[in-house]
């Protein structure tokens, strides 16, 4: 939950940001890429993949705010709807990632790393089942219980109104535990 | 039916809730890599900083703010625009623009100056009045250099900036001109230029003006040649190493400045066929003569041999840059002890001066020397443009 110290904090950011000040980018950045870059990492699994995504988002946000556009409010809803649109990419390219199998061949066989490596499994479990979601299920999953944003804040980040995040919230968890049933026959 | 399950907020229910707290742990960021991406970030918004005029008027024609005064007579707002435009910029600002004639970097209406000059190249149609138009903006910036310097004022790195671009613009606009012209060698030209000057910066090192003025000069003058004669694509990328090289390594001394807009620039650059081997003298005042030979081909590059550990850093960035590769200074080529050279798979000789290209195996080849690190690797891959 973002206060209205931040909100303020963060207007003022991004209108220096709009004048191209040096120092208000350097802070918009130092301030969102640590949790632009675990969103990412979260959701792709991939620690290289997590920082080109956020590297990406922000590039982009340079190249918006060059060409006059970029957000004018909701700085950071609009970086995570950046990122998000490049996961949903990634996701589509179907790039391989670690399977199952292969993470159980790192395992040491009986050693104490077999707590680690079903922690590991489960791990897998849910990304496979959250990759299947649809990208605004998948957002708002993540968004509201691995970010722990409010109804609120993920309305304005997907430009929808509070009562469809509630529905399609609901919608996703049904597909989640309906996902991690298939996962598991 | 409401069931036994434990409500956590929502409809997320306990065992939901545990599989989704997996992922609350995330891998700890690689602090080199995050450093990277952050520098590689900075470099952009500098650009951006720098850039900002032309960026102003681009994002204002990209807009159209003036479609709003129009909405009803949309096929009007083309030429109406146009027109308000037109009569905006030849009337409403000529006084502007007249009073920023001879401002200075240090002025505020510097920036109209320079936008007024951005504009007037933008409307030059013929390729040979807008040479002639760049390399008078390159005389300009020295003058306005050698100004700043006469009224004990710094000069600005920024101006290097300009006249990279402009050493830019005049490599594609050169390249269209007759290909029959005179071929320079660029190396000789940049090593001819002003010599006094040179060695007056070394003897002064205190004066970083002299540095910046004898810079710009020879860029200037490297214009002027470039404008002259026709200028092959792989010469001139020769000479843009040698402007920028020489530039890293003169910011090197107490707080390194290096080179962003050649990044941006050149970072794509296609076409290179040939084996490019250059030496570079520096004016680092702390190490006053360093030779390194840098050579480069298509998707590998390396330095050596030579006494050239001082400007390691230095010379890698400047060859990563040039070439697209993401640069980092904890792998690709760092020399193991008691040896020089860096990138992968260079000769490891010691003797200074001029070198043939090094052996260099190919990018991911097994068989790569031991101080070709990771160089192979991620870091020696293109780039995809942004």
């Amino acid at each position: 939950m973002i206060t209205n110290i931040a909100v303020k904090n963060e207007t003022k950011l991004l209108q220096l940001a709009r004048q191209y000040d040096q120092q208000a980018l350097v802070e918009i950045y130092d301030l969102y890429s640590p949790a632009l870059y675990r969103y990412a990492v979260r959701l792709l699994n991939n620690p290289d993949l997590a920082e080109e995504c956020v590297a990406e988002s922000f590039s982009r946000l340079l190249s918006a705010l060059r060409n006059n556009g970029g957000p004018k409010t909701n700085l950071r809803a609009y970086l995570y709807r950046v990122a998000h649109n490049w996961i949903t990419d990634q996701y589509r390219r179907q790039i391989p990632h670690e399977t199952v199998d292969e993470i159980d061949q790192h395992a040491d066989p009986g050693s104490a790393t077999s707590k680690i490596v079903d922690e590991q499994l489960e791990r897998e479990k849910i990304h496979w089942a959250i990759q299947r979601l649809t990208p605004d299920q998948r957002q708002v999953v993540t968004l509201k219980f691995l970010e722990g944003w409010s109804n609120a804040e993920i309305a304005k980040s997907i430009n929808k109104p509070v009562g469809a995040v509630k529905s399609l919230q609901h919608r996703a968890l049904q597909a989640l535990r309906q996902r991690l049933t298939e996962y598991d026959r | 039916m409401v069931n036994e399950m434990t409500y956590y907020g929502d409809d997320l229910d306990k065992d939901l809730k545990e599989k989704l707290d997996l992922l609350q742990e995330t891998p700890a960021r690689d602090p080199v890599k995050a450093s990277q991406r952050r520098d590689e970030y900075l470099r952009k918004v500098r650009y951006l900083h720098y850039s900002k005029p032309m960026f102003a008027i681009a994002g204002l024609l990209n807009n159209r703010p003036w479609k709003s005064l129009f909405g009803q007579r949309p096929s009007l707002v083309p030429f109406a625009a146009a027109v308000l435009l037109i009569f905006g910029l030849v009337f409403g600002s000529v006084g502007t623009v007249y009073a920023a004639q001879d401002s200075l970097p240090s002025d505020w209406l510097y920036s109209i100056k320079l936008t007024g000059e951005n504009l007037r190249l933008a409307f030059t149609p013929d390729t040979e009045a807008k040479i002639s138009l760049l390399t008078s903006y390159a005389d300009l910036r020295v003058q306005e250099a050698a100004t700043l310097d006469a009224q004990g004022q710094p000069i600005p790195v920024e101006l290097a900036t300009l006249m990279d671009s402009y050493l830019i613009e005049l490599a594609s606009l050169t390249a269209s001109l007759d290909e029959s012209a005179e071929q320079v060698d660029p190396v000789a030209v940049i090593r001819t230029l002003r010599p006094q000057d040179r060695d007056q910066a070394r003897t002064n090192p205190e004066n970083d003006n002299q540095l910046e003025l004898t810079q710009l000069r020879e860029m200037a003058e490297a214009c002027h040649r470039i404008a002259s004669t026709d200028v092959g694509d792989v010469e001139l990328n020769q000479l843009q190493f040698q402007n920028q090289f020489k530039h890293a390594v003169q910011a090197q001394g107490d707080a390194p400045e290096l080179p962003f807009t050649y990044q941006e620039e050149f970072k794509h650059q296609q076409g290179i066929t040939d084996t490019l081997t250059s030496t570079f003298t520096s004016t680092l005042t702390s190490a006053p003569e360093i030779t390194a030979t840098l050579t480069i081909t298509p998707g590998q590059y390396s330095f050596g041999p030579g006494p050239c550990n001082e400007t390691d850093n230095v010379l890698r960035y400047i060859c990563a840059l040039g070439y697209g590769y993401d640069f980092d200074p904890f792998f690709g080529g760092r020399p193991v002890d008691g040896d020089i050279g860096y990138g992968p798979g260079d000769s490891g000789e010691q003797s200074p001066g001029p070198q043939k290209p090094a052996e260099t195996p190919q990018v991911g080849d097994p068989q790569q020397t031991p101080n070709s690190g990771d160089s192979g690797k991620d870091s020696n891959q293109p780039k995809s443009k942004p």
